[in-house]
């Protein structure tokens, strides 16, 4: 007979470490196992090729949550970000392109050169976003609020959600639900007039959705730009040193150093459930884990269709988890270089290549990539975000060498050779991306020692993101707060007793935040579910 | 003392029911229209000697029954049918579909396609009927105050009825609803339907003034809404509704002045609307103005800048018009049949992915060559529109852009008329050689002729943000930051559409102020 847990949790990414710091510290016995031989799942570092640390898919960490390292002490065991103090957009025409950097004056200079008008704009926006941005907090450190209740707890929750927008004044609340509803492009026009500028700020909205910046429902997500919390630095981006697994090797040392155990290489077949109560989990060698409640950190898709399983699930939580939509729309390339993917020979130093670098000339440009994704092809001209950690953070390569990381935008989940072919199609997608920086790098090719395609397809059978959905789910407002992943279910809790949740798949949604670990772990010890 | 208590700016339906509503209240009223005919975008015109059209809309369903009674419109010749039109959805192999007022019927027509989708029709109209009731309440009265910092007792009682109305629904309703609102048309209409040509008809609706492609998010609130909204339509179409509305305007002593194109809109020493200066140069004095215009026309080519509330001019600017929707009528020297029947009403679109490839050039100020179309025959119920035996073919073509890069020319509309004309052969073959008469509108014509800006029929797209609020926040209940100037228009809540909803909301609003 095995011991007896508090906890498991299934899925060690930085939510489910989060998580299990958060039972650990609280002085329950947590059991947190990983299927793969990493931990961090999504927020992994590996050194694929000798000697190149790649972030393999995460690679800008903005949003974690500052109480969390706080209260999970994280900075002493290792969570240490570098800043990005610039946002490069290139040009093909041998322009030197706009940098906007951490200087807003800095910044306002370089808009200057394409628009007046919008250099003038730009403090004013960022105002006011700013402004939204504190609101919007609000928003994503609580549990949402449950509307279809009327339980006085949860009404009071929902009033105090309300109050958050009093201050507003009516002018300042439609712009709120214009920024709310619209779409990103239509939301810059309101502001801005240069492309230059609006090709990358629109972007932000779209990143890991199956949406175009011409989307209603695009614009919320550039606020995501406003909420960082490093410092108060601009845009407040930064990288993990040692690479994205950084951030969920210190919530793992901090989970240890509060007791938790951790065990990698596990591969949980399902949760033992009985009577309707979740008991434990079984493993895929058979062996059986008791414990008093299990968390999954695994997406919706995944924790009710496998780990629960339809024959545990009344009918109508069948038909809305599967509703519950996860189209990926990404892929990563990355690649081991020679020497500097220098993008702009025209400006001295580097300085401007150290934070991200963004291949999106324009609007339409990027909106036309998506109108190829729709109807089922890799775009041939895709969105690129890349960012050389390198540059800042030399261990991740050998002397005088580079990585450069590649999020890549469209690579449908769903193309229309059919998914499980894109192995196939892999080359042909890095070939685009490749000869997209190539307009930017000519000398790209000579400078490539090693090149790695992460499709949406890898997405799904190494990371577990079912349809290579980064999100654990797609980020549109109705798979959002109340409703993610489906209406009645959304507090981290599902229809089997004793088995919670915590990935990207619950309120308040994907980026390496750690709220859904943390919130989750806080609700399961409200309620003394353990 | 002036000679009027109002002028109303505009004689389309919405100025039209204003007025009459103001005058039944005893109230001196001048209706003034820049066009000579009356009626605007509801008026039926000649476009090719001997044809005619009941209006550049077809669709009359939306229009507010409780109107029609309260201005005693059946007196002035109007009938109402307690039902929409049927409406035949094209498929271009050959099939086509009815869609009939009564869910039942289209189940059984659907049925002969497909089982799934008249199951899935049935349950689709079911939920509607559910949600009507907080539609329709929404819709029916003017939007509630959610000016937060202001709220008076009276807004909230409002707003907490509204509430209640939407916890009536019940939790799993409720639920539902908010989880469909948001969401594109395409995965709402995918998730149960299975034909593509049946979705495509169903879609439709939802995209008419939006500018949006069925897989734009928040297109399901537009389909609910018309869905609801739609209960009953005019005999004869928008033109009959017109001849109506302006024998019981004149009855009730409105004084119309055709040919009148407002200037500018008369301030006073205090800033307040105090009446109109007509091209030419004459005053007309009021006490108050009522503009049925849209209010980009309104505020910026009626105003001087300067005379206008600080920010006000900004927040107008705002309102997003783009127009996508031009015209195009056919004379036709037979009777025609669309999939090898007499239809009157019928819609195009073959399939989502069809319909959002028609919309994806319009974000690049492009036309395509496949566009959709919705419709209407009106020689089918009334032969007296065209020559006997020949037809009047009124279509309105959809995912065309008003800021067309290539500028709308005499050539690009020749080519715009020669698709639509293809697109319809394959529905009615033959077709192109029996006519013998067209008129092409493009968006920059409805700008022109109607003075719709930049081509939008509604006077502002429906989206979410220009809803309840519509036009903007401080003009949201028909009344504006200018004394004595109040919107009556489509551009006001609830919105476009031949409702006559803003425009009696409006005179209620204009009546509660004096």
């Amino acid at each position: 007979m095995s011991k007896k847990y508090d906890a498991i949790i299934i899925g060690g990414g930085h939510n489910g470490l989060i998580n299990a710091a958060y039972l650990a510290k609280a002085g329950k016995s947590v059991l947190v196992l990983e299927k793969r031989h990493v931990l961090g799942g999504a927020a992994v570092s590996e050194e694929i090729y000798p000697g190149f640390t790649f972030s393999v898919a995460s690679y800008v960490v903005s949003l974690f949550r500052p109480h969390i390292i706080r209260e999970l002490n994280l900075a002493e065991h290792g969570y240490s970000i570098i800043p990005m103090d610039a946002s490069f957009q290139p040009l093909p025409d041998g322009d030197i392109g706009l940098c906007r950097w951490g200087d807003a004056s800095r910044s306002r200079r370089e808009i200057a050169r394409f628009s007046k008008k919008d250099s003038e704009v730009y403090g004013e926006f960022s105002k006011i976003m700013t402004h939204m941005a504190k609101l919007a907090k609000q928003v994503i450190d609580h549990p949402a609020p449950d509307v279809a209740s009327i339980n006085p707890k949860e009404l009071a929750a929902l009033l105090r959600m309300g109050k958050v927008f009093k201050n507003l004044g009516p002018e300042l609340l439609q712009m709120n639900t214009k920024l709310l509803t619209m779409s990103s492009a239509d939301f810059l026009d309101l502001w801005f007039e240069s492309e230059v500028l609006k090709g990358p700020m629109s972007v932000s909205g779209i990143i890991g959705t199956f949406l175009g910046v011409r989307s209603p429902g695009t614009a919320y997500v550039l606020l995501h730009h406003y909420m960082g919390e490093l410092d108060g630095a601009f845009r407040s981006w930064g990288f993990s040193k040692g690479g994205t697994g950084g951030v969920s090797m210190a919530c793992a040392n901090a989970a240890r150093s509060f007791g938790a155990e951790i065990r990698t290489n596990v591969d949980v077949s399902c949760v033992k459930i009985k009577n309707g109560k979740a008991t434990g989990v079984v493993l895929a060698n058979g062996d059986e884990i008791e414990s008093k409640i299990v968390v999954s950190n695994l997406d919706p898709n995944r924790t009710y269709l496998k780990m629960i399983g339809e024959n545990n699930l009344s009918p109508e939580v069948t038909s809305e988890i599967k509703r519950f939509k996860l189209r990926g729309s990404s892929g990563k390339v990355n690649f081991a270089l020679s020497g500097v993917p220098n993008f702009c020979r025209k400006r001295e130093g580097l300085e401007f290549m150290k934070g991200d670098i963004a291949i999106v000339p324009n609007v339409d440009y990027v909106e036309k990539a998506y109108d190829q994704a729709k109807y089922g092809e890799f775009s041939e001209r895709p969105y690129i975000n890349i960012v050389v950690p390198s540059l800042t953070d030399p261990t991740l390569a050998p002397p005088g060498k580079h990585v450069m990381s590649c999020f890549v935008q469209y690579a449908p989940f769903n193309i229309k050779e059919g998914a499980e072919n894109w192995p196939k199609l892999a080359d042909k997608f890095g070939d685009a991306v490749q000869n997209t920086i190539k307009e930017y790098v000519p000398d790209i090719d000579s400078l490539v020692e090693h090149r790695q395609v992460v499709t949406p397809w890898d997405l799904q059978e190494r990371f577990g993101l079912t349809e290579g959905n980064i999100f654990q789910g797609e980020l549109t407002l109705e798979q959002l707060l109340f409703q993610r992943p489906i209406s009645g279910y959304a507090k981290y809790k599902t229809p089997i007793d004793n088995l919670w949740m915590s990935g990207s798949g619950t309120h308040p949604g994907g980026g390496i935040m750690g709220s859904g670990g943390e919130l989750s772990a806080k609700s399961i010890l409200n309620e003394k579910a353990i | 003392m002036s000679k009027y208590d109002v002028i109303v700016i505009g004689g389309g339906h919405n100025g039209l029911t204003t007025a009459t509503i103001l005058a039944k209240s005893g109230k001196k009223v001048l209706v003034v229209e820049k066009r000579k005919i009356l009626g605007g975008i509801a008026a039926g015109e000649e476009f090719h000697p001997g044809y005619f059209t009941t209006g550049l809309l077809h669709d009359t369903s939306g229009v507010r029954a409780d109107v029609i009674k309260s201005l005693q419109l059946e007196k002035h010749g109007l009938k109402l049918e307690n039902k929409r039109s049927d409406v035949v959805l094209l498929s271009k192999d050959g099939r086509s579909v009815t869609i009939k007022a009564d869910a039942d019927a289209t189940a059984g027509e659907l049925r002969k396609i497909s089982e799934q989708d008249a199951e899935a029709y049935k349950a689709y109209q079911e939920f509607s009927r559910k949600i009507s009731k907080v539609i329709n309440d929404l819709m029916d009265n003017p939007p509630p105050n959610v000016d937060v910092e202001n709220l008076t007792m009276a807004s909230l009682v409002v707003l907490a009825k509204k509430g209640m109305l939407l916890k009536g629904l019940g939790n799993k309703t409720m639920m539902e609803l908010l989880k469909v609102a948001p969401m594109c048309v395409a995965d709402f209409l995918n998730e149960k339907f299975k034909t593509d040509f049946v979705k495509a008809g169903i879609a439709s609706p939802a995209l008419y003034g939006s500018y949006a492609g069925p897989w734009s998010a928040y297109s399901t609130i537009n389909l609910l809404l018309w869905e609801c909204a739609s209960r009953s339509c005019v005999k004869g179409g928008p033109q009959a509704l017109i001849s109506a509305l302006q024998k019981a305007a004149t009855q009730a002593g409105v004084e119309i002045r055709t040919g009148a194109e407002v200037e500018k809109i008369v301030l006073d020493e205090a800033g307040a609307a105090r009446g109109v200066r007509l091209k030419g140069g004459e005053e007309i004095s009021a006490m108050k103005v009522a503009a049925s215009c849209t209010p980009k026309e309104t505020f910026l080519n009626l105003f001087d800048t300067f005379e206008l509330e600080y920010e006000l001019d900004y927040w107008i600017e705002k309102i997003r018009s783009r127009g996508t929707t031009a015209k195009v009528n056919l004379a036709v020297n037979k009777k025609v049949e669309l999939n090898g029947q007499a239809v009157e009403f019928a819609r195009t679109g073959n399939s989502l992915d069809e319909m959002e490839k028609a919309f994806d050039p319009v974000k690049y100020k492009e036309v395509t060559n496949s566009p959709f179309l919705d419709i209407h025959i009106p020689t089918v119920s009334n032969p007296a529109l065209a020559p006997e035996g020949h037809s009047v073919v009124s279509v309105l073509v959809h995912q065309i852009p008003y800021d067309f890069k290539g500028g709308w020319t005499v050539e690009t509309k020749k080519k715009l008329g020669e698709d639509v004309l293809k697109t319809l052969e394959i529905y009615s073959s033959g077709l192109s050689q029996a006519v013998a008469g067209m008129e092409v509108l493009s968006p920059a014509d409805l700008e022109d002729r109607y003075t719709l800006t930049h081509g939008h029929i509604y006077h502002g797209e429906h989206f979410v943000d220009q809803l309840i609020t519509r036009p903007v926040p401080s003009c949201a209940h028909y009344t504006t930051p200018v004394s004595g100037l109040y919107l009556c228009g489509s551009g006001s809540h609830p919105g476009g559409g031949i409702t006559c909803a803003p425009g009696s909301m409006a005179a209620a609003a204009i009546l509660k102020s004096s």
